[in-house]
């Protein structure tokens, strides 16, 4: 009984090792490649799933969220009514409003496998570096609007983490073309705080923070979110600003990689 | 009899996978924190059940294919699974069945925390890239409400288990 319980524990510990061994060195590469692409399908249809159950759960703050959304589209068309008089201004909401396809980019779009059980804050997405994906590109919700960076690419999946994450960091400035720049960092729950902001630079509430030039795989200009609060004490070098994404990143099922211009 | 066996039970580990991975985490509610493939590794072991090392090896195997860290999953649910059965032994059940479940319950979800942690660690040392480096220095710190609340969340449902099939593992014991 003894001995036969030995072998077993020994036959464990040997297919455990063998594993480990046969996927470090690609041995198993095939069939871990057709393990991922196998389960891919069904993985994308439950999230969705999930991601239905969610919506149910949180029915009131997605009212509250499509309220707000309603009163942007609102203060929206207000504005563009006011800047298509003006070329110029005309041109920049023409860009904003069809970024992607006025600047070329390319893109490729992907669905969400799953969330890590680490860090629900870090995305499994189903394209990996055969799609071109590699990691600090800009991962985007819609055209134009950026919810977080590739972090890590692997053959054929791909992990996507959010701006939301503690650990995030971007290079944001702000949509007006004025010099405002600043580094947008994640915040425990789902709100954006920008951060390291000189004193002597202007923000108001409500001014659209879009990514800087400062990043080399992410293009300038994707839409981040809103300025919804402003932190300046008197004194300090630096300013705060809290920024309010146009959309929860808790409802994203799929989403647009901008491979390269 | 046997292989036919050995394959409906890779296939509900496939479909536990599955929940587990994309419909949990998708729902973004308290089921998110559910750890199904661990708490059946656990409840197996406690039983005495044959099926506890193919249910622990094909969903680590799966878990660490989805997570990037390979290794990871699969050494800790072959070692919790082991741990099961060591603790049966030495932890006394003069507080009866349930009270030694709940012990080992208990002690099961913290290591299943925090050994991935050591096993991460012992990854980025072993295997010198600057990649794996980057990567496994992401994860979220602990959060200590985040942590009781996926202690919680598990040991409810291995409670729950245990009260389902209180009956049968007095048969069994």
């Amino acid at each position: 009984m003894e001995k036969a319980r030995k072998r077993t524990l020994a036959t464990i510990i040997i297919i455990v090792i063998l594993l480990i061994f046969f996927h470090y060195t690609g041995l198993f590469h095939f069939i871990e490649q057709t393990a991922v692409k196998l389960f891919m399908p069904v993985q994308t249809v439950f999230y969705s799933w999930g991601n239905k159950l969610n919506q149910l759960t949180h029915l009131n703050s997605i009212n509250e969220e499509n309220q707000r959304l309603k009163e942007r589209i609102g203060r929206l068309s207000i504005d563009y009514l006011k800047l298509s008089s003006l070329e110029t201004e005309n041109e920049y909401l023409r860009a904003e409003l069809d970024f992607l396809k006025k600047e070329k980019y390319q893109y490729q779009s992907v669905n969400i496998l799953g969330r890590l059980p680490t860090d629900n804050q870090i995305l499994i997405l189903d394209k990996g570096a055969s799609s071109g994906l590699k990691e600090g590109q800009a991962v985007t919700a819609a055209q134009g609007v950026i919810v977080g960076k590739i972090l890590k690419a692997e053959e054929d999946i791909a992990y996507a983490m959010l701006l939301t994450d503690i650990k995030s960091k971007l290079a944001v400035s702000l949509a007006d073309f004025s010099d405002t720049s600043g580094l947008l960092v994640g915040q425990t729950g789902s709100s954006l705080l920008m951060d390291l902001i000189p004193y002597n630079q202007e923000i108001k509430i409500g001014d659209i923070v879009v990514t800087s030039n400062l990043e080399e795989s992410i293009p300038t200009g994707l839409v981040v979110g809103e300025v919804s609060q402003i932190d300046s004490t008197l004194g300090e070098i630096f300013k705060q600003a809290k920024i309010t994404p146009f959309f929860s990143y808790q409802n994203l099922q799929s989403l647009t990689i901008i491979v390269e211009n | 009899m046997a292989r036919l066996k050995s394959l409906v039970i890779i296939l509900i580990i496939a479909v536990i996978y599955i929940f587990q991975s994309s419909f949990f985490s998708g729902s973004n509610t308290f089921l998110v924190n559910l750890n199904l493939i661990m708490i059946i590794v656990i409840w197996l072991s406690f039983v005495n059940s044959p099926w506890r090392w193919l249910f622990a090896i094909f969903g680590g195997w799966l878990l660490d294919l989805q997570q990037g860290t390979f290794g990871v999953n699969l050494i800790t649910l072959v070692c919790l699974s082991g741990l099961v059965i060591v603790l049966r032994k030495y932890i006394a059940t003069t507080t009866g069945r349930s009270g030694q479940f709940m012990v080992i319950s208990i002690t099961c979800l913290i290591i299943g925390i925090f050994l991935p942690y050591f096993l991460n660690l012992l990854l980025k040392i072993l295997i010198n890239s600057q990649a794996l480096f980057n990567w496994l220095n992401y994860g979220s710190p602990f959060v200590w409400y985040k942590l009781l609340q996926y202690i919680m969340v598990n040991f409810v449902l291995l409670l729950l288990i245990h009260v389902f099939y209180l009956r049968r593992i007095k048969q069994l014991i």
